[in-house]
């Protein structure tokens, strides 16, 4: 059974210049032992639309989905202590930011013991010997030590291995995470992404991972949801997307990454001409028509089919094939 | 190669400072620069990559003149600059900050923004100034209209752009953009970084870019310095220190970068630990606890940087792809060699 589904997802913002529309009807599917990656620029929607899963949103917020079923079971209607039963118990979440998701007046066992015995009970002792545990799964050497120190103790990089052994307290069955490594060194990042794939084999979670980088994406995703002004644009197995991609976003976010090899002396990086839409605006047609090279009159007048392919390898488009075959990558 | 002089040549450059670490402890010496030698010549742009504390952008702020070394010598066209002719040196080196929302004055127009240093530095009459402005602001691809708006109003990318402008319109010889597109999304940065190819084409200035993301100082530079905990320990041909990188370090940086076009999964060797701290660093090499070719020659003696290659420097005991046996490299002649950069 998937792990998490969700379908129709929307969220607003109250603001004073009226409603602003952050995520516009999104379906999120994710199976347990697979990565989901959540990939777009800034405001595309891809962290409220986390946030929205785990009843996190801002006060000023309001959303509504279709559905949303945790391992089957509906969350549409479950209250607070509900959702709180489950929040970094059953899902957990590792945000981008290690220094402001710690609190810093306790120490890293206030807070990791804290979460366990809040949601599986236990004796000290035995949150203790799972906090060690898992800090050293995390790659934290001198485990014990590190119980008692604070988060400005720590390099960034250790932050971030505490907020991940924080997340997996209480085994959840998924983890989302919000641009985990965008605050890291390069070689960090990396240790860390070996660390969050091995975990998931391991524990056969589901993962969420939210990010605005296509070469970490191309590393770590099994699945690929495109998110453009608070839509799935293009959605696909991670070598359909990348390696064919057929929406004309996704292909001129590609375009736009320099490659190895390659000197600006020889060729220009490609460039998506335009800014995003208003997102104070309720729009049914394509987001992305003001800004795209393909566009056909139908774009101005109705709303993009959802064209799909092989492989749940779909894109919202008037103007694309669908031509990826499973498994073929560029 | 030709005789005539770098644009700018550092040399010898250290830094200091004196930190506190706790309440009662007296204050440590942190070494954020250990002897940097740097030359960039005219239109050339230089890569200078590095972990956050490596020391990359307290380079920069003394070859800007924001702060003095405690010694070593900064010379632009082979006469040293001091910190009495800092409007001079402004005059001619140019910074480009990472943050385009802290870099611009909140308060004033754009407009006045990017004029400013024409007053300052008193070059032409006001009437000249805001045609000058105008042709940049054209040349850098942001709308007149925004002329008259405030910072507030403009995008990241857009800030940028004014930020670049306000370094051009001076005619600099050289910009420092210091991490210049990591605070933005990767459509905007392929924009920004368009544009600096296309001015350094159009107008000819030399660029010095720090960054921390390998694949931009691939695609933008001619030459690249990697720097380690306060030191450069490789620098070259930015197209063979990728292609061939001498120092174990420089290996792991690469191997950290992943492209979209990867499907090799997850990287497999990988960097272990996370850079020393500059209180405390380690003996001999300060890259040997992270390094898997490591020997107690590495532990105990700190290796000079010595000729990898034509035209690169590396310094590493057992440098990749060099076969040399047991015996570590010995240093040949590197005041010789310095000068080839």
């Amino acid at each position: 059974m998937t792990l998490l589904s969700v379908k129709n997802l929307r969220v607003n913002l109250r603001t004073d210049a009226g409603r602003l529309r952050a995520v516009r009807g999104v379906d999120i599917s994710v199976e347990r032992g697979q990565t989901l990656c959540l990939v777009g620029e800034s405001g595309c929607g891809k962290s409220m639309a986390a946030l929205a899963m785990l009843g996190l949103l801002p006060p000023s917020a309001e959303w509504s989905a279709d559905e949303m079923k945790l391992d089957g079971v509906s969350l549409l209607n479950a209250g607070q202590s509900t959702l709180s039963n489950i929040r970094g118990n059953r899902v957990s979440m590792i945000f981008q930011e290690p220094m402001t998701a710690l609190n810093p007046t306790f120490t890293i066992r206030d807070q990791l013991c804290g979460v366990y015995r809040r949601h599986k009970g236990g004796n000290r002792a035995q949150a203790r010997e799972r906090a060690i545990y898992l800090l050293e799964r995390v790659g934290i050497s001198n485990a014990r030590n590190r119980l008692d120190q604070y988060p400005h103790e720590l390099s960034g990089g250790l932050r971030q291995r505490v907020l991940i052994a924080m997340a997996l307290m209480c085994e959840p069955e998924l983890i989302i995470c919000d641009e985990p490594t965008t605050a890291l060194d390069v070689t960090t990042q990396a240790q860390i992404l070996v660390l969050l794939a091995e975990l998931r084999e391991e524990l056969g979670m589901g993962m969420i991972f939210i990010t605005h980088d296509l070469g970490v994406v191309s590393r770590i995703g099994d699945h690929i949801n495109v998110m453009y002004a608070g839509r799935v644009v293009e959605s696909g197995t991670r070598d359909a997307v990348l390696g064919c991609a057929s929406h004309p976003y996704t292909q001129g976010l590609l375009r736009s990454v320099p490659r190895p090899g390659v000197n600006g002396l020889q060729s220009r990086l490609g460039t998506i001409p335009g800014t995003v839409p208003s997102f104070y605006q309720a729009d049914p047609l394509c987001p992305f028509r003001g800004r795209c090279e393909r566009k056909l009159p139908i774009c101005a007048s109705q709303a993009p089919p959802v064209r799909s392919g092989a492989g749940h390898h779909s894109a919202l488009c008037h103007n694309t094939e669908i031509s990826s075959i499973a498994g073929n990558s560029a | 190669m030709t005789m005539s002089k770098p644009l700018l040549r550092a040399k010898g450059l250290v830094q200091s400072y004196r930190v506190k670490s706790g309440l009662l402890s007296g204050a440590r010496e942190l070494h954020a620069l250990k002897g940097i030698d740097l030359t960039i010549n005219r239109g050339e742009i230089v890569g200078l990559v590095g972990e956050s504390g490596c020391g990359k952008s307290t380079l920069a702020r003394i070859l800007l003149g924001l702060e003095q070394p405690v010694s070593g010598t900064v010379e632009v066209d082979g006469v040293p600059v001091t910190q009495a002719d800092k409007r001079a040196r402004a005059r001619r080196i140019q910074p480009v900050f990472q943050d385009p929302y802290g870099s611009l004055n909140p308060s004033m127009i754009i407009r006045d923004i990017i004029a400013l240093p024409l007053k300052v530095h008193q070059i032409c009459p006001a009437d000249e100034r805001m045609r000058r402005v105008a042709r940049l602001a054209d040349q850098v691809g942001l709308p007149a209209r925004l002329l008259d708006a405030v910072p507030g109003e403009l995008s990241g990318g857009q800030r940028q752009r004014v930020a670049i402008a306000r370094a051009l319109i001076i005619e600099p010889e050289l910009l420092i953009c210091d991490e210049p597109t990591s605070a933005l999304d990767v459509s905007v940065q392929a924009q920004i970084l368009n544009l600096l190819m296309d001015l350094r084409r159009d107008t000819g200035v030399a660029m010095l870019f720090i960054s921390h993301d390998l694949a931009v100082v691939e695609y933008m530079t001619d030459r690249m310095f990697v720097m380690y905990l306060g030191q450069i320990v490789e620098t070259g041909p930015t197209a063979d220190v990728f292609s061939a990188p001498g120092h174990h370090y420089t290996m792991a940086l690469q191997q950290s970068v992943f492209s979209p076009d990867d499907d090799a999964g997850l990287p497999t060797t990988r960097l272990k630990g996370n850079p020393p701290s500059p209180l405390d660093p380690p003996t001999g090499c300060a890259f040997h606890p992270r390094c898997e070719a490591a020997t107690g020659t590495c532990r105990e003696i700190s290796p000079e940087l010595v000729d990898l290659r034509k035209g690169g420097l590396c310094a590493c005991h057992f440098p990749l792809g060099v076969d040399s046996g047991n015996t570590p490299l010995t240093r040949s002649d590197p005041h010789a060699l310095r000068e080839s950069g």
